[in-house]
């Protein structure tokens, strides 16, 4: 035993008093107010259910096109309404199902794990869930108006180009899509702010629980890879109802430019999906083995490998659009590298299996963790063999890569995710799941599964193409077809009874064990809506073996904060390398706002979709108030100054600058948002490499002359430099200030005023965003600056009124210091932007 | 009462962002090679028409990446010092094995990219 272990941070008996507070602060709301909730644990079961039902909406789906398939010349879908099944299917199984599940187990598990009381920003998780349930739901619904799209979940340019596209049906996916994808990156913020900031003391990273460090990486790809698809839409939904050319050759665009951007997020989003995954994994392994994991080091090695190599093979989804064969062979080769990182992981949990202490514990969890071992390593061989760029041309577009696919999805995700339901049910509700009805549905599933989409790898061998509706007799895909359908059938049998026995156990009294699987890490501490009565002093990765008497230290109140001095929602936040507290942030309770914001936010997109715009505009008012209200409470000042939470350490309750959790929120934007323009900026290039001969000087009007450009940077720097004023003008507390008031109006009408000349400098050169996608590459920049620049002028507008009602100084300022971050940020984008637009085309020719 | 040093004894204090540079070193040294390879053969195929300058930007980046991943594996506490990590033996060892990690897989997958070039031509389109 270690030597801390002598003396505890709160030796001291405790008072019972203190629960009876945490326990009121932390309450839950009753009754319909539950829709105010943002307790991880209300939320996240919210978030996992309405994932869940998904999956089961797109599992129907699923079955009504094996139906139509079981038979040759079948006519029980028309091919119309089989294209739309097929698209929301597979788009409501990786928007809505996939992504949205392994986030709310992120929201749901991680602050038990890291024994916070919840995670930084709760409303924001709240938010997202919100938009997500109320858009995904009107999303799915296009399916029974016969608005669907059609075009397959990755909506290929030229097909889903207005001309051969007509209707809403694919504007239903760009805009309800477009912010799912949003709502995905408020979760990624927060887990990524999470993961590093609101871990207990002494949980450096390399203490960290692998579900951690796997969400963290998660969330860090979702940062860098959702911001390419997020251009991606807004291109495409701009030329479908502007008509400016991104993706019309005839024009100089290119619809290769749709996959290269779409597939940028698409092969990250598999990993995305699976990273997570195996993180459960790696948590449940070693509690059925008895023992920590071989490997951690390894598997962490692995999981920012897969991250990073990840990004590196997007190209292997366009072999065959006649790209040169160097490009083919230098993906192929990453393609393959990436198998070695998953190849690590996989080795590891075998290596800890085997090394079992007593026999690995064969229970349900456990047999959906050897299915998905089995099935995920048949789907990244396959992988590999679709890796190579020959084999590739042969199947691409087979039944083959389906069953690629659904062995890497299904056998990557859906397998851990039921595992994982069987796993931490009892955490999540207090009770178990049976042993014995999960035995059924492990076997229904996993040979559902293998009847169903084994024999599609012969099928495609065999030269049937994907997505199409009916297929005549006597070609030797009769019989497979039927074989997988009946496979289908038995899979989703499985996948029903599960659903009955999740029923059945909410039926029976919440009696289950603390920690039932005997397991080692810190979200099976004794716990309640507060997650811990004290927050521990973590000193290894498996603390509960380590150390039998924490889950009664930890009850005790003998471990940091027992209480709330702050007399509300609190949680530590620690250092991001070595977990030392550092500050008490204060959490904000359940409230309206966040669900007034997401639903309207999800109006404002889904009213803007059938083009009714007036109230689409009002929506978005609404839901702009609401996040400024929102946003008034979130900066409670220092005024409750600094608390103790044992060992003798006082904590300040406020921070401001780089070290808080704020600051950090908005670097995780910046980078968002750089990742759209760094996407931007590729676009860009890539449409001169393609048809050079419309840009500047050659099919398109000359640049406006140097005083433009030179204009505009001086307007951005001055406005940089007005900020930078008035940061260092900002008032003491308990006293006004009009100067720093006029440097943040002036500041922000410079930077609008800057977006505007770029516009106008190129309007009176003659060049029209219609005209040539050089025109529209152009003015789309000054889109992407000019919603940023009103992004700021609405943030300038907030920090004026809390200047004007005392509540922004320079204690007190940390909705100026996000104002003065992202502004120095836009201003940073609009100057690259004037090398890129005004300075590339005089330097390439 | 307990005070916080024996919580937290005082020491040298990582950097953050350096920790986060000298951890993911090798991927990052990755991620550059496969940026300026692809982009730079394309641009030499589809604006230049010379295969050879293809190859030659693509030996080129291949060499300086496995350099400098060599020169970190040599010179591991030299490049930890540089970014910000605490001298030995105050340093997580943890950290300096799982950047070591990554360093080691990266350059099986700088290797790999770049040993494209003597398998197939460049500029040729590939269907």
């Amino acid at each position: 035993m270690s030597d801390f272990r002598r003396s505890l941070p709160n030796p001291e008996t405790r008072s019972e008093q203190e629960v009876d507070e945490l326990l009121r602060i932390w309450a839950v709301p009753k009754g319909f107010r539950i829709v105010t909730a943002v307790n991880n644990t209300v939320i996240g079961l919210l978030y996992i259910g309405a994932a869940f039902l998904f999956f089961l909406l797109a599992g129907v789906l699923a079955l009504l096109m094996r139906t139509q398939l079981a038979v040759p010349d079948n006519d029980f879908l028309s091919q119309d309404l089989y294209n739309q099944i097929f698209t929301v299917h597979g788009t409501t199984m990786m928007f809505l199902f996939a992504v949205p599940a392994v986030e709310a187990l992120g929201v749901m598990l991680l602050p038990q794990m890291l024994a916070a009381r919840d995670l930084p920003f709760p409303r924001l998780s709240a938010f997202a869930i919100w938009a997500y349930v109320v858009g995904g739901l009107v999303f799915f619904s296009t399916v029974f108006y016969d608005l669907a799209p059609k075009g397959g979940w990755f909506m290929y340019t030229p097909l889903t180009l207005k001309e051969f596209s007509p209707g809403d049906n694919a504007d239903f996916w760009l805009l309800g899509i477009g912010f799912i994808e949003i709502s995905a990156i408020a979760g990624a913020i927060e887990i990524v702010v999470g993961t590093l900031r609101t871990r207990p003391p002494g949980m450096s990273l390399t203490k960290m629980p692998i579900f951690a460090w796997s969400m963290l990486i998660f969330a860090a790809m979702i940062m860098f890879a959702f911001p390419a698809v997020i251009l991606g839409t807004m291109l495409l939904e701009i030329e479908r109802s502007f008509g400016w050319p991104f993706f019309t050759a005839t024009k100089g665009g290119d619809p290769l430019l749709w996959q290269h951007l779409f597939w940028f997020f698409g092969h990250p989003e598999v990993y995305i999906i699976f990273l997570p995954a195996a993180g459960l994994v790696s948590m449940i392994v070693p509690t059925m083995a008895r023992r920590p994991l071989i490997g951690y080091r390894l598997i962490v090695v692995a999981l920012i490998g897969t991250g990073f190599f990840s990004f590196g093979l997007w190209v292997h989804h366009m072999f065959t659009t006649g790209i040169p064969s160097l490009s083919l062979a230098f993906f192929s080769a990453a393609s393959m590298a990436v198998a070695i990182p998953s190849g690590i992981q996989v080795f590891s949990w075998i290596a800890t299996m085997a090394a079992s202490r007593g026999g690995f514990r064969i229970t349900t969890p456990s047999l959906f963790v050897i299915g998905f071992l089995v099935v995920f390593t048949i789907g990244g061989l396959t992988g590999v063999m679709v890796a190579l760029v020959p084999v590739d041309y042969q199947v691409h577009d087979t039944y083959f890569v389906v069953a690629h696919f659904h062995y890497v999805l299904i056998g990557g995700m859906v397998f851990p995710l039921i595992a994982t339901f069987y796993y931490w049910m009892p955490l999540a509700t207090g009770r178990l799941l049976s042993e014995r009805v999960g035995r059924w549905v492990f076997w229904l599933m996993f040979g559902g599964f293998n009847i169903a989409f084994f024999p599609m790898h012969i099928t495609g061998l065999r030269g049937m193409p994907r997505r199409v509706w009916t297929y005549p007799e006597g070609l030797g895909w009769d019989a497979l077809n039927m074989i997988s359908t009946v496979g289908a059938y038995v899979f989703a049998a499985g996948v029903a009874i599960f659903v009955v026995d999740l029923i059945r156990s909410h039926l029976r009294p919440a009696n289950a064990p603390q920690n039932p699987w005997g397991a080692g890490t810190l979200e099976w501490l004794p716990n309640d809506v507060y997650s811990t009565r004290s927050i521990p002093f973590v000193t290894s990765r498996e603390p509960l073996w380590d150390d039998p008497t924490l889950p009664q230290e930890v009850r005790g109140g003998h471990h940091f904060l027992p209480n709330a001095p702050t007399g509300g929602r609190e949680t530590i936040v620690t250092s991001a390398i070595e977990a030392k507290p550092q500050y008490i942030i204060r959490m904000p309770g359940p409230g309206w706002e966040h669900l007034i914001a997401a639903v309207f936010t999800a109006a404002f997109f889904l009213l803007l979709t059938v083009k009714l715009v007036v109230p689409a505009l009002i929506c978005g008012v609404i839901a702009i108030a609401a996040c400024l209200v929102w946003a008034w409470g979130l900066d409670p000042g220092p005024s409750k100054g600094a608390v103790e939470i044992g060992a003798g350490i006082r904590l300040p309750t406020y921070e401001s600058g780089p070290s808080s959790h704020s600051w950090w929120a908005m670097v995780v934007l910046i980078f968002v948002a750089g990742s759209l323009y760094v996407a931007y900026v590729f676009s860009y290039l890539y449409l001169w490499v393609v048809s050079p001969q419309v840009w500047a000087g050659h099919g398109s009007p000359d640049l406006p002359s140097a005083v433009w450009p030179v204009t505009i940077a001086l307007l951005a720097i001055a406005g940089s430099a007005t900020m930078r004023a008035a940061g260092r003008l900002l008032p003491d507390p308990g006293t006004r200030r009009a100067t720093p008031l006029l440097l943040i109006a002036t500041g922000s009408l410079g930077l609008i005023a800057a977006v505007a000349l770029e516009m106008l400098g190129h309007w009176q050169s003659g060049l029209r965003p219609t005209e040539s996608a050089y025109g529209a590459m152009v003015y789309m920049q000054s889109a992407l600056n000019g919603q940023l620049a009103f992004t700021l002028f609405i943030m300038s507008g907030f920090a004026i009124a809390r200047l004007l009602t005392g509540k922004l100084d320079h204690v007190r300022r940390v909705s100026f210091d996000n104002l003065a971050v992202l502004y120095y940020y836009v201003a940073a984008q609009l100057l690259v932007g004037l090398l890129l637009i005004h300075g590339f085309p005089r330097v390439a020719g | 009462m307990n005070r916080h040093d024996d919580f937290f004894p005082l020491g040298p204090k990582p950097s953050t962002t350096g920790t986060i540079f000298y951890l993911l070193f090798g991927p990052l040294l990755w991620a550059g090679q496969l940026t300026v390879a692809y982009g730079g053969h394309t641009l030499a195929c589809v604006r230049g028409s010379s295969p050879e300058l293809a190859d030659a930007i693509v030996i080129v980046v291949t060499a300086l990446a496995l350099v400098a991943l060599t020169g970190f594996l040599i010179w591991q506490d030299r490049c930890a010092r540089a970014l910000g990590q605490p001298a030995l033996p105050a340093r997580d060892r943890a950290t300096d094995s799982m950047a070591r990690l990554l360093v080691v897989l990266s350059l099986p997958a700088v290797l790999w990219g770049g040993a494209t070039v003597g398998l197939v031509a460049a500029c040729v389109a590939g269907r």
